[in-house]
């Protein structure tokens, strides 16, 4: 037990608190503001990396590339994304969690707490999945570009059909 | 080169995620088409289509699939690599949040494919967003009786679990994902057998990238020929580039293998502020970086090893002349060190003697025999460590060195803040002010 516990990042064997507050550090989030999104938020919470507020409302940690790094410096609440912060708008997520006020995902639903998201994780699925925006204008940079300039991939031919074992339908 | 969006074709329908949404764009029609085929033949049109994996590696996928021993009386697994930690990569993620189905059919096709009654999901666990997708799609699709038993009435049974990973690079390593699946610590295993052979409970087991699934169900529906207008002779077709680093629009650019980087930088709004390229990776922390001399080079499999480097993950993080190349490389061996998993010592001690080596320069404290040292420590780990972390570890410093090795000499000497304000690097205004 022991032994997978202390394997996996996600595995935490202390209590984390109310809000899961991770901050991207590896390279590119870093170099475009992470690093100063991550020292605004120990400054303003007073704590360090693997470390909970003596209140018990947010736990920080630096976390690993998260694969958003298109939406460069990189924040998750409870590991839902807070794509494209700055130290300010990092902040300012903090305070309104902390004042109770409602506090959507960037891409993805409503901030609940840590638990509800362990709750997710568990059991691979919640009933969530309607909720909130998922796709945002940086996914769609390539189509938005593609449409301005007329661009779209070759026409779909009639349906196929994987050949040649039944030949009668072939095309 | 145009851009040709196919997966990413109809991202801007807000309701392509449900199933009803995914069906109004021809959704599941390839399943049927498959259903009515047989087994071989699908395996035979992928590995006629010339797909090759989007993982990192570009091995030919229906070669792969034809991997697998028939009737030996075995049960055969499918697993998807839905891990996607590699530092730079950033495609397998979104697909599955606009495009789960996508994903979804491609596995029912390719379990059908491989004659396996079970495929699992594998999602890394620091994005509920993406597994809470997945996991809808799942659950409409079997409740319209597309998972389940005898499906579309072809006599075929299939159930897919998704699963939630919980926080290690090494786990996307896909022998180490396995052990992870079966709920051990995710560490790689002794290739051979092969996972084709001996995989998942030591039953033949195909393990395939969340892109190259979702491919599957449009090379199946359009056929190879329409597969084949896109890309080179060696690397057919699209594929999603997640364009990331100091562009002027960040994102998802889907384009044929063998556009350049600086077509896509071109699409991406160029360079922000007009400041030069200096460095760029095609694919991921993992490959070797390449500068501005090498825009042109098409991304493709082929040209990319010549270039030296490799496609990867084809989500290329391009960095402007504001940054410290010695930071960055830093920066990704901490990450390396701190998701060696331990198995063998080369890579264990490697990654923490280069990554001490490397923060010494990054606080302007190198040696010119330092400098020799990484070289070393470098060459002592590739080639020489159990699995590709390892020789992953070893790749951003000489790639550095090669292009960059005044950086490091200044590093013995000054800081590199000193030398590069980080503040320059940063995306946002406010950076001045702090
Ligand atoms: C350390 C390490 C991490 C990897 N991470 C991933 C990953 O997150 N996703 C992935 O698809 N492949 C990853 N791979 C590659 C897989 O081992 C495997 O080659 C791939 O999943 C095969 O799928 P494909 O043939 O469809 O590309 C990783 C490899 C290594 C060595
Ligand atoms: S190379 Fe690194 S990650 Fe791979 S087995 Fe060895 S210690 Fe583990
Ligand atoms: S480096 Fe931060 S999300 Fe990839």
């Amino acid at each position: 037990m022991t032994a997978v516990a202390t394997f996996y990042t996600m595995y935490k064997r202390r209590p984390v608190g109310k809000h899961h507050i991770g901050v991207c550090t590896n390279t590119l989030c870093a170099l475009l503001g992470g690093d100063a999104v991550y020292d605004a938020i120990a400054e303003h919470l007073g704590v360090g990396h693997n470390e909970p507020t003596a209140d018990g409302e947010f736990f920080l940690e630096r976390i690993e590339c998260q694969a958003a790094c298109t939406h460069a410096p990189v924040m998750t609440v409870d590991w839902e994304f807070m794509d494209d912060v700055t130290p300010t708008t990092a902040v300012d997520v903090l305070d309104r969690l902390e004042r109770g006020e409602e506090v959507w995902s960037t891409r993805g639903p409503r901030i609940r707490n840590f638990d509800a998201t362990e709750r997710t994780l568990a059991f691979a699925s919640d009933d969530l999945a309607t909720e909130g925006n998922s796709v945002d204008a940086k996914m769609l940079a390539g189509l938005t570009v593609a449409a301005e300039l007329g661009m779209s991939a070759p026409a779909i031919p009639a349906p196929s059909i994987p050949a040649p074992s039944s030949p009668a339908q072939e095309n | 080169m145009t851009l040709t969006p196919v997966i990413t074709e109809h991202w801007n329908d807000p309701t392509l995620y449900t199933l009803d949404g995914y069906r109004s764009h021809g959704g599941y029609r390839a399943l049927a088409t498959a259903l009515k085929s047989d087994p071989d033949a699908v395996i035979a049109t992928v590995k006629d289509s010339g797909l090759r994996g989007r993982g990192g590696a570009g091995f030919p996928t229906g070669l792969k699939w034809s991997f697998v021993p028939q009737n030996d009386g075995k049960p055969h697994y499918l697993v998807v690599n839905a891990d996607e930690s590699e530092p730079g990569a950033c495609k397998d993620i979104p697909i599955m949040m606009a495009n789960p189905h996508a994903l979804v059919e491609g596995v029912i096709i390719t379990s059908f494919a491989i004659r396996a009654n079970h495929a699992f999901i594998y999602i890394r666990g620091e994005v509920p967003n993406a597994i809470r997708k997945v996991a809808f799609a799942v659950e409409q699709a079997r409740a319209a009786g597309l998972i389940g038993k005898n499906i579309l009435g072809s006599g075929f049974d299939l159930e897919i679990v998704v699963h939630s990973g919980a926080g290690a690079y090494i786990c996307g390593e896909e022998t180490a994902l396995l052990d992870s699946l079966e709920g051990y610590r995710g560490q790689p295993r002794l290739k051979p057998p092969f996972p084709a052979v001996a995989g998942l409970y030591a039953s033949p087991t195909v393990i395939n990238n969340v892109e190259t699934i979702a491919n599957i169900p449009y090379i199946i529906d359009r056929g190879v020929d329409w597969f084949r207008q896109f890309g080179t002779e060696k690397s057919p077709g699209f594929k999603v580039f997640a364009v990331s680093g100091h562009v002027n629009r960040p994102g998802i650019y889907e384009a044929p293998l063998g556009i350049t980087m600086r077509e896509l930088l071109e699409y991406a709004g160029g360079m922000r502020g007009g400041v030069d390229v200096k460095f760029w990776l095609p694919g991921g922390s993992s490959v070797p970086m390449l500068t501005a001399e090498h825009l042109d080079i098409p991304m493709t499999y082929e040209d990319m090893a010549a270039a030296g480097t490799m496609l990867g993950t084809g989500t290329p993080m391009v960095f402007d002349s504001t940054v410290s190349v010695v930071k960055a490389v830093t920066r990704w061996l901490e990450f390396y060190k701190h998701e060696s998993c331990g198995k063998c010592t080369p890579c264990r001690e490697g990654t923490y003697w280069i990554t001490g080596v490397l923060e010494k320069f990054e606080h302007g404290h190198g040696s010119q025999e330092e400098v020799e040292t990484l070289t070393h420590l470098c060459n002592q780990i590739a080639g020489r460590s159990f699995c590709a972390l390892g020789d992953a570890a070893a790749t951003p410093y000489p790639a550095a060195l090669k292009y960059f090795r005044d950086e490091f000499d200044a590093a013995t000497h000054t800081p590199v803040d000193e030398t590069f304000d980080p503040r320059a690097s940063y995306v946002f205004a406010e950076a001045a002010a702090r």
